[in-house]
């Protein structure tokens, strides 16, 4: 048996390396994929999961009051029957329920709590709660963003 | 070495990677298929109780606000039922597909805070010592002196402050006067201090009702029962001294104050305060339902009560 050749060996190992590139290119674009679509997926179950919340306890509540801080109008205070005194607000990321400070959904960018507007020839106000919630994260230097909007009516207004 | 049974060992190999891998799809797509399925259940029986909840109101209204049964009710994906738990309280249930064979339940909580407490006070509550117990809901609107929420070991029920309650339902009272004086408890302003009758039901049901043109003094050691309700629409104040028991309900627009010094008052009932209520002394308040529906049943309710909408625990 013969040897094989410098060249042989240099064209064998160019291929090799090709392959090898090529292969790691696809994977590489799977992974990137895979990461995009668990990050999103999470997105979407914390916003839902947060709304689900909201919506649920908004339904029941009375004397409401929106923070106006900066206008950002990203804190609720109202009661229910059976607790007083109940708020949700943005903090650090993170949508918070008080008394407790509970974590109800993590990864929020955005939380704004429309005001009730007035009806000014019933003299009161239209029981209609805005809630928009929006989650966001930075994947593979990609800004994913994921937000849901939903109008309560509510109950005991 | 012969190789050649390799072939269907492969082919073994590779059928149960691609079978494990097609049961998995399935499995995910049928759990996730459940879930949304699940999902639609739940949110229809929520909306089915809320049918409920808009007929019991519809239905309320023609009969004075008193609670209301439904029977179940098929409608689209479902039922509906709606039962009255208690004087104040009705539950509307949503069933998808049917009250037999539940995937899904959704219950809404109506209740009328009006009818479900021991003491309701539109103005503030004082409480001067330590020496009182009550036992039922209270609820009011102005300030409370000392605080009592979150609810101390002397009430047993629930303390709900509302401050946009401004005054006290207004009844019929042109038919309460109608009734009492049928009743023979009518008190005109020349004859407040009685006599008032020694049970506080009329008749099976229905309750005495004692209608005071004036105001409520109870001193000594009266023991009063009935439905009292003092001065109707104008604001009389209800002043009670000394060892004092009370068997029925209440309804003063004006002050309710409890002077104290030795004495003591026992209710059983409720009280229903439009101004301010100063409570001293021994105090015994005690909810009694039986007295609440009565009252309820009358139908004096002229306006529409503040009515309390909850989700009550839902199984899904």
């Amino acid at each position: 048996m013969k040897g094989l050749t410098l060249l042989e060996v240099l064209v064998a190992f160019l291929i090799f390396t090709l392959i090898i590139g090529g292969i790691y290119g696809a994977l590489n674009i799977a992974k990137i994929n895979y990461d995009t679509n668990l990050v999103s997926l999470n997105l979407q179950r914390q916003v839902r999961q947060g709304m689900s919340q909201l919506v649920r306890e908004i339904r029941q509540a009375y004397l409401i009051s929106i923070t106006d801080k900066d206008l950002n109008r990203n804190s609720i205070t109202f009661n229910r029957p059976g607790e007083d005194n109940i708020t949700y607000s943005l903090i650090a990321g993170q949508l918070r329920r008080s008394p407790g400070g509970q974590v109800i959904a993590n990864d929020i960018a955005g939380l704004y709590f429309a005001p009730l507007s007035f009806n000014s020839s019933a003299n009161e106000y239209i029981p209609l709660q805005k809630i928009t919630l929006v989650a966001s994260k930075t994947v593979h230097s990609r800004l994913l963003t994921f937000s849901l909007i939903e109008q309560v009516r509510v109950r005991n207004q | 070495m012969n190789k050649r049974g390799i072939a269907l060992i492969i082919c073994y190999i590779v059928i149960a990677v691609l079978t494990i891998l097609g049961a998995a799809f399935f499995m995910g797509s049928v759990s996730e298929s459940n879930v949304a399925s699940r999902y639609l259940d739940s949110t229809r029986a929520f909306w089915l109780a809320e049918a409920g909840v808009s007929q019991a109101l519809v239905q309320m209204e023609a009969n004075d606000w008193k609670p209301v049964n439904i029977p179940l009710t098929s409608l689209s994906h479902g039922q509906y039922s709606v039962e009255i738990v208690d004087a104040s309280t009705i539950w509307s249930h949503g069933f998808v597909p049917s009250q037999i064979s539940n995937r899904a339940e959704r219950i809404i909580e109506l209740s009328i805070p009006y009818y479900g407490g021991v003491l309701f006070v539109v103005g503030d509550i004082t409480i001067n010592g330590t020496s009182y117990s009550i036992d039922g809901n209270v609820i009011y609107a102005g300030e409370a002196n000392p605080p009592i929420i979150p609810a101390p070991d002397n009430i047993t029920g629930t303390v709900t402050y509302d401050p946009s309650i401004t005054q006290l339902d207004q009844l019929k009272f042109d038919e309460l006067r109608e009734l009492s004086k049928a009743q023979g408890n009518y008190h005109d302003a020349d004859n407040l201090s009685g006599p008032f009758p020694d049970s506080f039901w009329y008749a099976p049901g229905v309750p005495n009702v004692v209608f005071l043109e004036g105001p409520l003094t109870l001193k000594g050691n009266d023991s009063v029962h009935g439905f009292f309700v003092v001065g109707g629409e104008t604001i009389y104040d209800t002043t009670i001294a000394g060892n004092v028991s009370v068997d029925g309900c209440i309804y003063a627009q004006g002050d309710f104050t409890v002077k104290g010094g030795g004495g003591a008052l026992n209710v059983t009932g409720g009280i229903w305060v439009g101004g301010n209520a100063t409570l001293s002394g021994g105090i015994t308040l005690e909810y009694e339902a039986s007295y609440m529906t009565g009252v309820q049943n009358l139908g004096m309710s002229n306006t529409r009560p503040k009515i309390l909408w909850k989700e009550a625990h839902n199984l899904y």
